[in-house]
């Protein structure tokens, strides 16, 4: 059951050979939720582009082990365009069940396609269009599209932006619940408090890293990492 | 939504019957005059007649050897050596796309005393035919009728 | 009066040109309103427009040299340009539309004089008013023109249709896709030499300078009233054809140009569109 996953090595993020981030280190096995937190600007997206190959590391190495580089479920901070974007809730689901080489989708992705609406709740506005949702109801169409990408893993960067109170405890009730039904969990949050209530690793990006579990991150005292050294 | 199809299938479907309604009649008309006409452009003008001209240019096989009328300008070109060109000028509205086809009148005259005068409105009626000049295929009408309009008194 | 109409539009069907110009301008339409949709969901339509000046200027050396069937200079020079946009759009210091703009004026420019100087054409007027605005281009095809525009629509509704969910996927959301795999690089870059493709195409119908309405007015006529990237699709097919057919034969039938005729008909159906998604929206225009 806990299978590695993934594995970060002294990786060091940016572009262009601009170091944005350094020496980052970390482990994630099947089964745990990690959030990273940060800073703005710390270089959390950075991490999470090159996690999914859309960017090199300028140094450092990241090992797959259960989990192959397009076995990963990702949810993007979204644009403006997407969210005016003319698709059918359905549409964008099942786009998550793309794969090189196949160019008509399967029944079977079909079938998913509909576990996923069940599963997350969306059966309520599925043949509603995209652009005429609210926030809360996008995210979680975008959360089931990255569930057909993938049963093993998801990344998250952000998920709750811009949503109100009740609908982010939603998100984060849901999420939690696909975490305990197996899937791991990797967060990007700006939310501390929620991070600690959820996760069972912390990431922490910044002049100071930090990996481990929650209760050691506690002990540290986040508040030490965030505003020493400046 | 579905009504906005049906509208529009109506609609491509009225267009699509307006191909297909009339039989494919010939667009000649038989003209009082003897000789029997193959392609007769006088329903042709702007730049529909300057399109079909440009087409007859552009595909001599199918047009040489057949009598062809249209109406036009006429006009003159000066060549090499003293040699005029006799030419019905055809173009759209705006003179943008013009072009002209020669033609050399009954009895073969070269002469601009038998042409008619350069600008006047006339409707010409002969044969195609290709020939070589130099190195150049060029095309003209022979055994050509010409029929002079009068100017319209204002 | 009526029976009159009918036999004037009955001699204008009979003749092959006609026929030809029908043919071409639905395959053309097609093509353009399928590419459009992405183009404009990208915010890719400067590209279009760029592009289409490139192929004026193209067209301008083809017209110096002399040649007889131009799309075979005009195809490989536009596609090469749009690789280049593309990728140059994305790497360049400058944002990507200052560049476009300098390239689309450049050739505009430089097109207009090579046409001045050197082409050897009886009407120079006429060449440039065809190649910029589509008069009477797309009724004096030659037959090699007809059969190319054939095959490429052709090939060009082939690909759409089984790049469909790719093209949905990389127009939706690039990161995703790249996350799950997909070659964005290539898929981008097949969109880039498809629009190149019809934008040559294009440029019979409605000359190079109209273009960008025969492949941005479908799709934002039919995102007024449409909720699924599908019926997008669809709608801005159906836009597309009606437009371009009721265009080019008001063009034939009252002696206007082609070009600006199809793109006067969008403006008006684009509007009809626009009350219709208001109202449907539930607010009155």
């Amino acid at each position: 059951m806990n299978g590695f996953q993934i594995s970060c090595k002294n990786l060091n993020l940016g572009y262009d050979n601009h170091v944005v981030a350094k020496n980052i280190n970390f482990e994630v096995n099947a089964g745990d939720y990690l959030c990273i937190v940060g800073e703005n600007g710390s270089g959390k997206s950075t991490l999470v582009k090159t996690l999914l190959s859309l960017n090199k590391p300028v140094s450092g190495e990241i090992i797959f082990g259960d989990v192959k580089r397009n076995e990963i479920g990702y949810l993007p901070q979204q644009t403006i365009i997407q969210k005016d974007f003319p698709a059918s809730v359905r549409e964008i689901i099942i786009s998550g069940c793309q794969k090189p080489f196949k160019p008509f989708y399967t029944k079977n992705d079909y079938k998913r396609c509909e576990e996923n609406i069940e599963r997350l709740n969306i059966t309520s506005f599925v043949k509603k269009s995209y652009r005429d949702l609210s926030g809360g109801q996008q995210q979680r169409v975008l959360l089931a599209r990255a569930l057909c990408a993938t049963e093993k893993m998801l990344l998250l960067d952000e998920p709750v932006a811009g949503l109100d109170p009740i609908v982010t405890e939603e998100m984060y009730n849901i999420i939690e619940k696909l975490n305990r039904e197996g899937i791991t969990i990797i967060m990007i949050s700006h939310d501390i408090k929620s991070a600690l209530k959820y996760a069972n690793k912390i990431l922490h990006v910044g002049p100071n890293v930090f990996f481990g579990s929650k209760d050691e991150y506690l002990k540290l005292g986040h508040g030490n990492l965030v505003f020493s050294n400046k | 939504m579905k009504k906005i199809y049906l509208m529009f299938l109506s609609l491509i479907m009225v267009i699509v019957m307006s191909f297909n309604a009339c039989a494919a009649a010939n667009a000649t008309r038989a003209t009082k005059k003897e000789e029997k006409i193959d392609y007769d452009l006088v329903q042709l003008k702007g730049q529909m007649l300057y399109s079909q001209v440009v087409n007859i240019m552009e595909d001599p096989d199918t047009y040489v050897g057949k009598r062809v009328r249209l109406i036009g300008n006429m006009g003159i070109i000066d060549g090499a050596d003293n040699k005029k060109y006799f030419i019905v000028n055809v173009g759209d509205v705006t003179s943008c796309c013009t072009t002209g086809l020669e033609f050399v009148i009954k009895g073969g005259s070269d002469k601009v005393e038998d042409y008619p005068e350069v600008g006047k409105k006339v409707r010409v009626n002969g044969v195609l035919e290709s020939y070589k000049e130099g190195t150049q295929t060029y095309l003209h009408l022979v055994d050509t009728d010409v029929y002079v309009y009068k100017d319209k008194k204002k | 009066m009526n029976i009159e109409f009918l036999e004037t539009l009955n001699l204008y069907m009979n003749l092959p040109f006609v026929q030809n110009a029908i043919i071409v301008a639905i395959l053309i339409s097609l093509c353009s309103s399928l590419l459009g949709v992405t183009l404009v969901l990208k915010r890719f339509s400067f590209i279009g427009d760029g592009l289409s000046h490139v192929a004026f200027g193209a067209m301008a050396i083809a017209m110096a040299l002399n040649f007889v069937d131009k799309m075979f200079l005009l195809l490989p020079i536009t596609i090469i340009s749009a690789i280049l946009l593309l990728k140059s759009g994305r790497k360049a210091k400058m944002s990507g539309d200052a560049q476009i703009a300098l390239v689309s004026v450049g050739a505009l420019a430089l097109g207009y004089l090579i046409i001045n100087r050197f082409s050897k054409s009886a009407n120079i007027s006429a060449d440039v008013c065809t190649t910029l605005f589509g008069s009477t281009s797309i009724l004096t095809l030659t037959k090699t023109e007809v059969n190319v525009c054939i095959i490429l629509s052709v090939v060009v509704v082939i690909v759409y249709i089984l790049f469909y969910n790719k093209i949905f996927a990389v127009t939706f959301d690039e990161n995703f896709a790249k996350g799950i795999g997909l070659n964005t690089e290539f898929y981008n870059l097949l969109i880039a030499i498809v629009i190149a493709v019809i934008i040559v195409l294009a440029m019979n119908l409605v000359g190079s300078l109209l273009i960008s309405a025969l492949i941005i007015f479908p799709a934002i006529s039919a995102m007024q009233i449409c909720r699924s990237f599908k019926q997008v699709t669809i709608c801005a097919i159906i836009y597309s054809l009606v437009t371009t057919i009721l265009g080019l034969m008001g063009a034939i039938i009252f002696d206007t140009p082609v070009g600006s005729t199809i793109v006067v008909v969008e403006i008006v159906i684009f509007i009809i569109f626009y009350i219709l998604g208001k109202i449907k929206g539930g607010i009155v225009a």
